[in-house]
């Protein structure tokens, strides 16, 4: 069946509520005492269902990973709520997966350690979560990477190993900041299509940064752009394409490009601003 | 074709590697080699009694060894060293850690520890001796004084330089504070403090002697001060030579355990560095 731009039903419930952001600021302390100095988050509202993915967008430095952040609960919010299945975070919540944009690896450990700790985490005993990080990073390609440590790999390759622990510690809700930002174009297919199989199996809620607005239509249920700092939302854009799909093929429907064409617009209005303000 | 040429290259690859090894041991046997035969020619121009020979330096630890002051004098400096290392070392982490986390505490306290440690720390020994006694425990706290701050320096160091992504990332899986504490802030404070023994381990003799050649009845250090005494030439240059094997084994033993604690650093730098 040829996925169609528009189609009605996906694979992914769209119940409202998993992850509600409700008038969120977020204020760095530190230097700058101008007004909206060192404003990250500027009164962001918007929610998503359970089991929806929503992709996000915006110039560099307008507040995505710190977004991410609040939503995970390491650090409170300046003003508004967060909550996570309906339970207002004030600390980090169950169930939660955070692929950082940095890879966030222990330098002294293996890969098949890095990614076992993410299962152990979740409680699984030593050997069940080595047996487990086995198959997530021979699934993901790196079966000959296993006992290799951080500072012998690649970029692509320790972002995939980060991905991994992630995908170990068997979250409910991920959050991903740009989780395929380092891997090569062929890498890159065959890690989205990996890890998109997961999510419409299981179906957990997503949000997920990137700025490769393709990859962003391509997986979501809906995009999400923020404005420059501080950051704001700029427009939503709901992906009506069927489940499941394919990382790369889903580029192939008829009406791809005018959807790109539109956030594109957005976004290129938003990051001039950025430039000529610098500028 | 292909595999037979892979399994070759590997072949080339650890003879290469065996032929450096080979190379660094005769490198080695040359740089003590040299200079003890120059010293031995020299002994003969510049006369015995200033500067002995490597020939009686090796006959005095041979006499010592038999009649046991060898090892008398050896082991009271191993002691005083080695105990008041550790000692330091111990309390270098935990101020090191306190300070490293509580900010406030350190930046109200830097200007004291850092006149404490430009204090020159050899002029405490007669405090010591006078609190202390002239056995051991003098020795041992002069050592911990003068170990204690570097340790403590670079663990603070430690502490902060700390990769906040990789606890945000422990903490965002629910991990617990002993997880993290065991996970993530040990391991990284493990070079750190492997950095500061290292430099621990010279202190820590510069200490002993120094408190031996204060107040003392044994030990290499009040041996040196004994031979000089008489203007025994041969005994001091030994005591010289065993401090130096010491310290030599310190270092040896030292290099050993970071080999094996600091693997997952060959892809980074260890290839440039040997
Ligand atoms: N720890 C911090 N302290 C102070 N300011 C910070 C801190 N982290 C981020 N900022 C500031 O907050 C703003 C948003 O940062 P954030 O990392 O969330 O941006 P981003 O949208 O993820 O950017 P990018 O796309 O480049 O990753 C930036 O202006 C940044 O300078
Ligand atoms: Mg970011």
């Amino acid at each position: 069946m040829e996925p169609q731009l528009g189609a009605t039903s996906h694979g992914i419930a769209a119940t409202p509520g998993k992850i509600d952001i409700r008038g969120v600021s977020l204020r760095y302390p530190g230097f700058g005492s101008g007004e909206g100095s060192n404003l990250a988050l500027d009164n962001v509202s918007f929610g998503i269902g359970d089991g929806e993915f929503v992709a996000i967008i915006g110039p560099s430095g307008c507040g995505k990973s710190t977004l991410l952040r609040l939503v995970s609960g390491l650090f409170p919010a300046t003003a508004g709520t967060i909550a996570v299945s309906g339970q207002v975070v004030t600390k980090v919540p169950p169930g939660i997966g955070f692929l950082f944009q940095s890879d966030a690896l222990l330098p002294w450990k293996t890969a098949i350690e890095n990614v076992a700790i993410g299962a152990m985490l979740a409680g699984k005993g030593q050997k069940e979560a080595r047996a487990r990080a086995h198959a997530l990073l021979h699934e993901i390609g790196l079966g000959q990477a296993i006992d290799r440590y951080p500072s012998e790999l690649s970029g692509g390759m320790r972002k995939r190993v980060a991905l991994s622990r992630t995908m170990a510690y068997e979250p409910n809700v991920f959050l991903l900041d740009e989780p395929f930002s380092a891997l090569d174009a062929q890498t890159r297919i065959h890690v989205g299509n990996r890890f998109l199989r997961v999510l419409e199996r299981l179906g957990q809620t997503v949000m997920f940064v990137t700025h490769d607005i393709d990859e962003a239509i391509a997986l979501a249920d809906r995009v999400v752009v923020m404005t420059a700092a501080p950051g704001r939302i700029a427009a939503e854009f709901p992906i009506n394409l069927a489940r499941p799909r394919d990382y790369y093929q889903s580029r192939m429907v008829p009406g791809f490009r005018e959807l790109q064409g539109q956030i594109w617009d957005v976004l290129r209005r938003e990051m001039q601003g950025v430039l000529s303000r610098e500028g | 074709m292909k595999a037979e040429s892979a399994a070759e290259f590997e072949r080339q690859r650890q003879l290469n590697a065996l032929k450096v090894a080979m190379r660094l041991r005769v490198d080695r046997a040359i740089a003590v080699a040299v200079p003890l035969v120059l010293w031995q020619l020299a002994s003969h121009w510049v006369g015995k009694k200033w500067i002995s020979s490597p020939v009686d330096v090796a006959q005095r630890i041979w006499f010592m060894l038999l009649d046991g002051s060898l090892e008398l004098h050896t082991w009271e400096t191993f002691k005083e060293a080695i105990i008041g290392l550790a000692i330091g070392v111990v309390l270098g982490v935990v101020f090191g850690i306190v300070l490293g986390l509580w900010r406030r505490l350190s930046d109200a306290v830097d200007p004291v520890v850092m006149g404490l440690y430009s204090l020159p720390r050899v002029s405490l020994a007669p405090l010591f001796i006078i609190w202390l006694g002239i056995g051991l425990f003098a020795k041992v706290a002069l050592v911990a004084s003068m170990v204690v701050f570097v340790v403590l320096f670079n663990v603070r160091e430690g502490v902060r330089s700390i990769d906040r992504e990789i606890i945000d990332a422990f903490r965002s899986m629910n991990a617990s504070r002993a997880a993290v504490i065991r996970h993530v802030i040990v391991p990284s404070l493990v070079p750190w403090l492997l950095t500061a023994i290292r430099i621990g381990i010279g202190m820590a003799l510069v200490g002993a002697v120094v408190g031996e050649m204060i107040g003392a009845s044994r030990g290499l250090g009040w041996y040196v001060n004994h031979t000089s005494g008489v203007y025994d030439m041969t005994g001091s240059i030994t005591a010289l030579v065993i401090l130096m094997i010491l310290a030599m084994i310190f270092n040896g033993v030292l290099a050993l355990i970071e080999r094996r604690v600091l693997r997952w650093r060959r892809g980074s730098d260890a290839w440039i560095t040997t």
